[in-house]
């Protein structure tokens, strides 16, 4: 379950650390388990909706300071690393 | 005139009377924060330049006839927890994910202290992306209790919560999530108001959680968060849950104590609560009697729901929230040849265990097979635990409980053990979930000299009512000795 999870999650977790981990969310679902004991027909939470914007153009991060705080940039985006067929 | 010792309110008014300048409030802080910041490690980082500069700018202000009128927070040192994006410091949220992150923008909340004259001297440590109830969460070190430097502030807002006990700063901005500003308040000795959902704006307050998440002021006064809340609250287009609601402001002046009706939830003052605090509970509820106050006691049959219906849905908005952190926009990238090699490798390193155990919690209850079970089972306990404080506040104006279950724990007591480190925020939980203003405020020590924190609750949008309700009960016991550090 754990290895699985953390794929889902996108999480690259060593054995060693899934090993250590395995127990621990054991634990934790254990504990939500309480929840079991809720009537299934209870109604969920109905909160207020949130209000929506107009639908109207305006000013954005300038790029300049959107590509400052990447890791790797060019001038004009961000660099990442090969997603499209056999790595180099 | 010890300086570090004064409220807001105070400080001010000898501004205004020219009885001391913003520079002496500033060389004061910046003296204490010298002799006691080694021990107690409240801040991830200090601007000491920066905030000399804004001292000579402000007093240099502070000339023109009449200035200060429109600078309501004028003087106040403020520490800010490390989750609020800042320009002109590091925003690092606890984490090695984004140590050294430098945010393009100022956070809501900072824009609105700024402009109200307060001045930034740090950030914070907290729980790393506040998960956390020990401040021991922080990627970088661990916050002590200055009332106790053995044992810890709380959290996840620890290091502003210290740097309020231990005289650092008179006022603190820390981020309430399920507790992390009430229980840390609580275990320091200090006052923390979180105010209902939606009334101050989270525009550059790094998300954990979003149906949940308020920004919440710490200080040593109730006047004083009431003074930084009116400062903070009201609509930002930039965060579309900000309530529409008006604020009320003006003085606060302390409510009737005589006739109001008290509440006593019997489900907060069961077998986990230790003898201490269930005797400090008791003995501001007979004052409160003694003032005139009607005791009710009652029951909220769900609260014992609000853990595992808390720990679903946080962990689920959280594991939502931070897949932004995948090493491409901002923070750590870790080395890889191809893209989803890249995210699981910057997310592995980047991330410390807890947050990784909610981010795999969180995935886990909103996964194919299990959402039902988990997360629309939370979202129901949500709605009767909601519906409990509608009820209590038809028989009641206020609601009284312990804010934390136990004083100021051993630092690494609770580390390895999440499920009991989640039995910190029991008593907080709920009003989060229901999404009410609560506020905590010391009211007494316990036998070993460390702080006890009774919470008040008030009902939706009662802000002004649950301060005024507060600022009675505090006029009601004597204000804790400061910490020996």
């Amino acid at each position: 379950m754990v290895r699985h999870t953390a794929s889902l999650a996108r999480l690259s977790l060593t054995s060693e650390a899934c090993a250590a981990l395995a127990p621990q969310l054991a634990a934790i679902v254990r504990y939500l388990d309480a929840l079991d004991a809720l009537a299934s027909g209870a109604s969920p939470l109905d909160g207020a909706p949130t209000p929506l914007d107009g639908d109207v153009a305006a000013p954005s991060l300038p790029r300049d300071a959107a590509l400052a705080a990447a890791p790797v940039a060019s001038e004009t985006g961000f660099v990442v690393p090969q997603f499209v067929g056999d790595p180099a | 005139m010890n300086l570090t010792a004064l409220p807001v309110s105070t400080l001010r008014e000898g501004l205004r009377q020219r009885r001391w300048c913003v520079r002496e409030i500033v060389d004061a802080q910046l003296a204490e924060i010298a002799r006691v910041e080694p021990s107690v490690k409240a801040f991830l980082h200090l601007a000491e330049a920066s905030l000399r500069d804004a001292a000579g700018a402000l007093d240099a202000r502070l000339e023109r006839p009449h200035a200060i009128d429109a600078l309501p927070l004028a003087g106040a040192v403020v520490a800010v927890k490390d989750a609020f994006c800042t320009r002109a410091m590091p925003t690092t949220c606890g984490s090695k994910m984004l140590e050294g992150y430098r945010a393009p923008y100022d956070a809501t909340a900072v824009e609105r202290l700024e402009a109200a004259g307060a001045l930034l001297v740090g950030k914070t440590n907290m729980d790393e992306f506040a998960m956390g109830s020990s401040t021991e969460h922080s990627a970088y070190f661990a916050t002590r209790n200055p009332y106790d430097l053995t044992r810890t502030p709380g959290g996840s807002s620890g290091g502003s919560a210290a740097a309020v006990a231990a005289r650092m700063a008179p006022v603190a901005l820390g981020s309430d999530t399920g507790g992390s500003v009430r229980q840390p308040a609580a275990l320091t000795g200090v006052v923390g108001f979180k105010p209902g959902y939606g009334r101050i704006s989270r525009y550059g307050l790094v998300a954990f959680a979003s149906s949940l998440d308020v920004v919440a002021p710490f200080a040593r006064t109730v006047d004083d968060v009431h003074s930084v809340y009116i400062a903070l609250a009201g609509r930002d287009g930039r965060d579309p849950t900000a309530v529409e609601a008006p604020v009320e402001g003006g003085a606060l002046v302390a409510a009737p104590l005589r006739g109001l009706r008290v509440g006593v939830p019997r489900e907060y003052l069961g077998p986990g609560v230790e003898a201490a605090v269930g005797d400090a509970v008791a003995a501001s509820l007979a004052l409160m009697r003694a003032a005139g106050a009607e005791v009710i006691d009652l029951s909220m049959p769900h609260t014992a729901l609000a853990g595992p219906c808390y720990y679903v849905l946080a962990p689920a908005e959280a594991s939502s929230n931070l897949a932004r952190f995948d090493g491409v926009r901002y923070g750590l990238r870790a080395p890889a040849r191809e893209l989803l090699g890249m995210y699981g490798a910057t997310r592995d390193a980047g991330f410390g265990d807890e947050v990784k155990r909610r981010i795999l919690i969180g995935t886990f209850v909103l996964s194919a097979g299990y959402v039902d079970a988990y997360y629309a089972q939370a979202q129901r306990a949500r709605a009767l635990i909601a519906d409990d404080f509608v009820r209590a506040f038809a028989r009641c104006d206020v609601l009284v409980t312990p804010t934390s279950p136990t004083t100021a724990f051993a630092l690494g007591a609770r580390h390895h053990d999440p499920v009991a480190m989640y039995q910190a925020d029991l008593c907080t939980l709920p009003a989060s979930l229901a999404g009410v203003p609560a506020i905590s405020l010391p009211v007494g020590l316990d036998g070993a000299g460390l702080p006890v924190g009774l919470q008040l609750i008030g009902p939706r949008l009662g802000e002004r009512r649950l301060l005024e309700i507060a600022a009675a009960v505090e006029s009601l016991h004597r204000q804790l000795p400061p910490p020996t550090l």
